[in-house]
């Protein structure tokens, strides 16, 4: 007796009703009916049912696509892959089978990069990457339309204030749109985390949850405390996500006469209660972390400990882009500036590097060292230059919500680094904001801040280089 | 859920003979009509007309199932005819239509029919149970057929 063979399909229609799921079973039938094995995944309207491994497929002797719409082909990379009409998969099923049996199918060769992504995109990371790509554009339109203000503020001689990049009308005008896209990009990134955890029911959940960590509302402050930035999009997408999923486990219970109302009345309600209440509970925290950072700093800057303090300031602007640990330090920052003394122009100069250094490294890794970054991650780097030299350190959360891991503690030393030696060289900056646009109001420093600014840039970006490369050797040995 | 629970005898219609395939649809969107799962028929036969516009939902076999999701539909529901004398759906293997189904999907909304739908497709694919829901003399008989195949099937 010959070697069992072994057949794996995808089937596919436009609108994912019906014969995705004839044909399936047509091939299925007809297979067992010939005496071969044959696994079928399904593309349907309701995401892919029955997925394929990558073991299913590398025990495959042949592959059939029968879809009517594109299907992604990377991860049969080296296989013969049999590619026909969804029709064809009911009425030619035994036809297609013989064909691939008696290996009359060319081996596809995938031209792009080889992927094991399957359709639907599932763990961790893919999870988390469906975040990230569709926070992107938010970032990127954001960032420059804020540059743009800056810019333009700039050019009129309305640098230094604490109000620039809104002093001239043109300027205010950019500020507020960009302003707009940055203030959707949380709930984005947590709404599409929890979608792809829990499809249509976790958008709800996610988008509720990332607005809850902008806003860093608590049950006694329902109307925002302090946010907890990007860390809590995460986790308000995730939590969200696998909140949902766990609702609808428990809604499986009640009766089936209710199954037309659970999707539109009874997943949104439990799921808005469910990630309001977590959001709440954990909101409180962060301005617990902030308040006891903020008296740290300001017993540091009391003992005159000046080089340390820029150090920490400056990697705390790095932690979180936007959450707790940065708003602590920017705070504390703008806040010294109000006394005019040396001291709070060194802080504020240290605070402000410290958050141009992570976009700036992360789009100088992403010039130097191609091979580390996803091709999207790439497309998008050379706008990080522009946000990291505007003080833009939002620029970075793409990168950072995709690995945290190795992002976050390589911008850190970066920034710490930048913000110690704006210490060091004794930088000084009355401007809050503005990022290279104010450097010309600094008294007689800015090329060492420049100095410091590449320094810690480009450590920053060696940074990246070896915990990316250490990153992808422990996932490679799993 | 089960199959049943998404079609109602009114949406049944044994031995017609429409003419053309035109008329088959006009039948069954008239079917979801009565039944109560479209807000507009004009609305939900366009996107029946497009959707066969990407294709014949002939799948052989002598069987039909043209679907669409669309925003004129109320809530998920199938009606389903039968031709004795067989209508051209323009099927791609030219054989003529006998037993048809036609799904209607809401737009927005769970995807809980979906699955239920798709069992209904892959007991289709059973020529016997096809066969006897075309010798099914009533409505109700039509509908008990599919609902012991599916006992007999999927549980």
């Amino acid at each position: 007796m010959s070697k069992e063979i072994k057949i794996v399909a995808v089937t596919a229609c436009p609108t994912g009703i019906a014969h995705t799921y004839m044909a399936a079973e047509k091939l299925e039938q007809t297979a067992k009916d010939l005496g071969y094995t044959l696994k079928c995944e399904t593309n349907g309207s309701g995401g892919a049912k029955n997925v394929l491994t990558a073991q299913d497929i590398a025990e495959a002797d042949g592959v059939i696509i029968a879809a009517d719409i594109t299907i992604n082909l990377a991860r049969f990379d080296g296989k013969p892959v049999l590619q026909c009409k969804v029709a064809d998969g009911i009425h030619k099923a035994e036809e297609l089978i013989n064909k691939v049996v008696n290996k009359e199918v060319p081996v596809y060769s995938h031209k792009g990069k080889k992927s094991d992504t399957p359709a639907k995109k599932g763990g961790v990371y893919g999870h988390l990457m469906n975040g990230v790509s569709h926070m992107l554009p938010f970032v990127v339109a954001g960032g420059i339309f804020i540059a743009i203000a800056f810019l333009i503020d700039t050019v009129l001689g309305n640098a230094g204030g604490g109000d620039f990049g809104t002093v001239a009308p043109a300027a205010a005008w950019f500020k507020t749109m960009g302003g707009l896209a940055f203030n959707l990009m949380v709930p984005i990134l947590a709404g599409y985390i929890a979608m792809s955890i829990a499809d249509r029911p976790g958008l709800l959940v996610g988008f509720v949850g990332g607005l809850l960590a902008t806003s860093g509302a608590t049950f006694g402050l329902p109307g925002g405390d302090i946010p907890s930035g990007f860390l809590g999009g995460l986790l308000a997408g995730f939590a969200g996500g696998y909140l949902m999923l766990g609702i609808e486990k428990v809604c499986d219970k009640m009766p089936k006469a209710l199954d037309g109302i659970k999707p539109v009345l009874i997943y949104p309600l439990l799921g808005l209660g469910g990630v309001a209440v977590i959001m709440c509970a954990v909101n409180p925290f962060m301005g617990m972390i902030n308040s006891a950072m903020s008296n740290g700093l300001t017993a540091m800057a009391d003992a005159g400990l000046m080089i340390p303090l820029c150090a920490l300031l400056g990697g705390m602007m790095a932690i979180d882009m936007g959450g707790p640990f940065n708003k602590a330090a920017y705070v504390f920052a703008t806040g010294m500036l109000a006394l005019q003394t040396d001291a709070a122009y060194m802080i504020m100069a240290a605070v402000m590097i410290g958050g141009m250094v992570p976009p700036i490294a992360i789009a100088l890794a992403n010039t130097f060292f191609k091979k580390l970054w996803s091709e999207e991650e790439r497309k998008n780097a050379p706008v990080n230059y522009i946000m990291g030299l505007s003080f833009i350190t939002e620029g970075a959360i793409p990168y950072a919500a995709a690995s945290p891991l190795t992002v976050i503690p390589a911008c850190i030393i970066g920034s710490a680094t930048a913000g110690a030696l704006s210490a060091v060289f004794g930088c000084k900056l009355m401007a809050p904001h503005g990022g290279v646009f104010v450097f010309a109001t600094m008294q007689g420093t800015w090329y060492w801040y420049i100095l410091a600014l590449v320094i810690g840039a480009v450590l920053g970006m060696l940074m990246l280089v070896v915990f990316k490369t250490i990153g992808s050797k422990i996932s490679k040995n799993k | 859920m089960r199959i049943v629970d998404l079609m109602k005898k009114e949406g049944i219609a044994l031995g017609v003979s429409p003419a053309d395939k035109e008329s088959a649809i006009d039948i069954m969107v008239d079917l979801q009509d009565k039944s109560g799962n479209i807000s507009n028929a004009k609305t939900y036969k366009k996107g029946i007309l497009k959707r066969e516009s990407e294709g014949s939902t002939a799948v052989g076999m002598g069987i039909a199932i043209p679907h669409t999701k669309n925003k004129a539909v109320i809530q998920p529901g199938l009606v389903a005819i039968t031709v004795p004398n067989g209508v051209d759906y323009e099927s791609p293997g030219g054989d003529l239509s006998t037993l048809l189904f036609m799904i209607a999907a809401p737009k927005n909304g769970g995807d809980v029919h979906l699955e239920v739908l798709s069992r209904l497709m892959v007991m289709l694919m059973d020529e016997t149970f096809a066969n006897n829901l075309r010798a099914a003399k009533t409505a109700d008989e039509f509908l008990e057929i599919i609902d012991t195949k599916e006992t007999e099937k999927f549980s």
